[in-house]
């Protein structure tokens, strides 16, 4: 597919377990994400969400299939340095990905290692603190930031590097609700004003709504994907799958069974007020 | 009042450059057999203070009480204290280290002199207090299991104490969804059929709000709301200063009084909801 940024086709993947036994965490997993979408991975632990995550930049690599990123072969090693520019990862712990006394080269570190001249690194950061929101706070030691800061920190350090897709990991666990609102609202206005594809895994099913496509993984493969509107219409049995329903989906779906039409799209508090007045 | 803070307050690192008043003359109390919890943002003095019940941290003013007694004065066993009021760190399976999941559950009971048949029976308890079946898990390696499964087991050890109150601090971050459920309903069933005290700290809002009787909110180390779920997430104004979130159901019913609906705003479960909803447009249909 010309217009896919990254491609999987019947990727497999297994962890050893010591002796002779293995974990096959992916099991044929074929995928294509579009340049410029918001795709959300959800799914139980050991579902396979994370593992997936990091084969998109060449941080593991399949044991069977293929991945394309920009239609460069992850498996081969001279694209790998390009394919990881492309694509830049975010953790879940902002603590774990902090290297730097400030926030400025902090964000710099991705760039000084590719070699970039130091002008346009000095630019770069700036741009990339500016967007995340945190340019007031540039001279600052990363380690008295809060943890939303901190992982705003932690994507502008990827941004800088302009990155096609960015994929996040869990961004928002290890926050509070104020630093889960700030990373999320990141997250979206890299998406839609900057036209980043975007990869994001998380078990909050509230954080989907706002997401192009759903993937739902179980058990190391492709278990259903979809629209918001679709995943959460109450078609689906997402319990039976590990994961729950959004409050205000699960609501309208007991409405609906209570006898009450409430549309399956709807989403959020304002269109479900919209349609009971 | 089972646990009582008077005027409490804690400073780190007092007298030296990196002083901070983490906690700010703290009045409150919790009885026994309450669910109560404590919300607030990152750095608000929320775990500050849970480690003040039993005796971890020493307030650096005012006093903390258990039964009407100031734990720091006279002879408390704090090590009595601890067994009685039992407190679940974040990330609790970190500190799994044993082979079977029957020797870590066992590590409490072992350590308060039993041994035998009445430290099975306890280990037997704390597992299935849990939801964990003892004979499925008793020679299991506590290493290869779930994510959500280790944190029960970490849950079962404190359990085994058979503590009057267990202290939660946010207990299921980072877990699945159904892993949050299974341990969250456990918790809640220990509360009902046990009578036990639960303090749950949580940055989960619809959560606390469903399981909650009284909620406790902090701000930069003072505590500026407390009250029953329903009445603390009336004061949206506040709640978003703190740099909380108002729970999805409250926000829904709140907005559809303002619009003129005879709703009650003190629901937080999906089939409350449902029935309040239901019930309002069978009586405008009539």
């Amino acid at each position: 597919m010309s217009n896919s940024i990254i491609e999987t086709v019947q990727l497999c993947y297994e962890y050893t377990l010591g002796g002779e036994k293995t974990l096959r965490a992916l099991d044929n997993v074929s995928l294509q994400i579009t340049e410029g979408e918001y795709v959300c991975l959800i799914g139980p632990n050991g579902s396979g969400k994370s593992t997936l995550a990091r084969h998109l930049n060449a941080l593991l690599l399949p044991a069977a299939g293929d991945v394309y990123v920009d239609g460069l072969l992850t498996g081969e090693e001279k694209h790998r340095w390009e394919i990881r520019r492309r694509v830049g990862l975010v953790f879940q712990n902002p603590d774990n990905q902090i290297v730097a006394t400030t926030v400025e080269e902090d964000v710099a570190f991705g760039l000084e290692n590719m070699g970039i001249d130091p002008p346009v690194i000095r630019r770069r950061v700036k741009e990339a603190l500016e967007l995340v929101g945190m340019s007031t706070l540039a001279q600052h030691a990363p380690h008295l930031l809060s943890g939303g800061q901190k992982q705003r920190v932690a994507i502008a350090g990827i941004i800088a590097m302009r990155p096609r897709c960015l994929v996040l990991d869990e961004p928002t666990a290890m926050l509070d609700p104020r630093g889960r609102r700030e990373v999320l609202a990141t997250i979206s206005m890299l998406n839609r004003q900057e036209k980043v594809t975007v990869v994001h895994i998380t078990h909050f099913m509230e954080e989907t709504l706002e997401a192009d496509r759903i993937i739902v993984m179980d058990r190391g493969k492709i278990a259903c994907s979809g629209t918001p509107a679709e995943i959460f219409s109450g078609e689906l049995d997402l319990e039976s799958l590990g994961m729950d329903m959004p409050a205000i989906p699960a609501l309208a779906r007991a409405l609906r069974e209570g006898g009450l039409p409430v549309p399956p799209n709807t989403l959020d508090v304002d269109q479900l007020v919209d349609y009971l007045c | 009042m089972l646990i009582e803070a008077r005027d409490l307050s804690y400073t780190y690192m007092p007298g030296t450059p990196f002083q901070v008043e983490a906690l700010k003359k703290i009045n409150l109390g919790i009885a026994r057999g309450e669910f109560v919890g404590v919300i607030g943002e990152t750095g608000s003095g929320k775990s500050t203070l849970v480690q003040h019940f039993n005796g971890l941290l020493k307030p650096t003013g005012g006093e903390m009480c258990v039964e009407g007694k100031n734990i720091w004065h006279g002879e408390t066993n704090l090590r009595k204290l601890r067994s009685r009021i039992a407190l679940l760190f974040q990330f609790p399976e970190h500190q799994l280290f044993e082979e079977t999941v029957f020797n870590d559950v066992a590590f409490g009971p072992r350590n308060l002199g039993m041994s035998g048949s009445e430290m099975e029976q306890r280990v037997r308890f704390g597992l299935t207090s849990m939801g964990l079946d003892f004979d499925t898990y008793r020679d299991r390696s506590p290493f290869h299991l779930s994510g959500g499964e280790k944190r029960r087991v970490a849950m079962a050890g404190i359990m085994a104490m058979r503590p009057e109150v267990v202290v939660l601090d946010e207990p299921t971050a980072g877990m699945d969804p159904v892993g949050r459920r299974k341990f969250m309903e456990q918790v809640s069933r220990l509360h009902r059929e046990e009578k036990l005290t639960v303090i749950l700290v949580t940055h989960n809002m619809e959560e606390i709000a469903r399981l909650a009787e009284r909620l406790f909110v902090f701000n930069r180390g003072e505590l500026v709301l407390q009250g029953q779920p329903a009445e603390v997430f009336k004061s949206v104004s506040l709640i978003k200063e703190t740099g909380l979130e108002i729970p999805a159901f409250s926000e829904l019913l709140q907005q559809l009084r303002q619009r003129g609906k005879e709703v009650r705003t003190d629901l937080f479960t999906v089939g409350d909801v449902a029935g309040e909803i239901l019930k309002l447009s069978r009586e405008e249909r009539t």
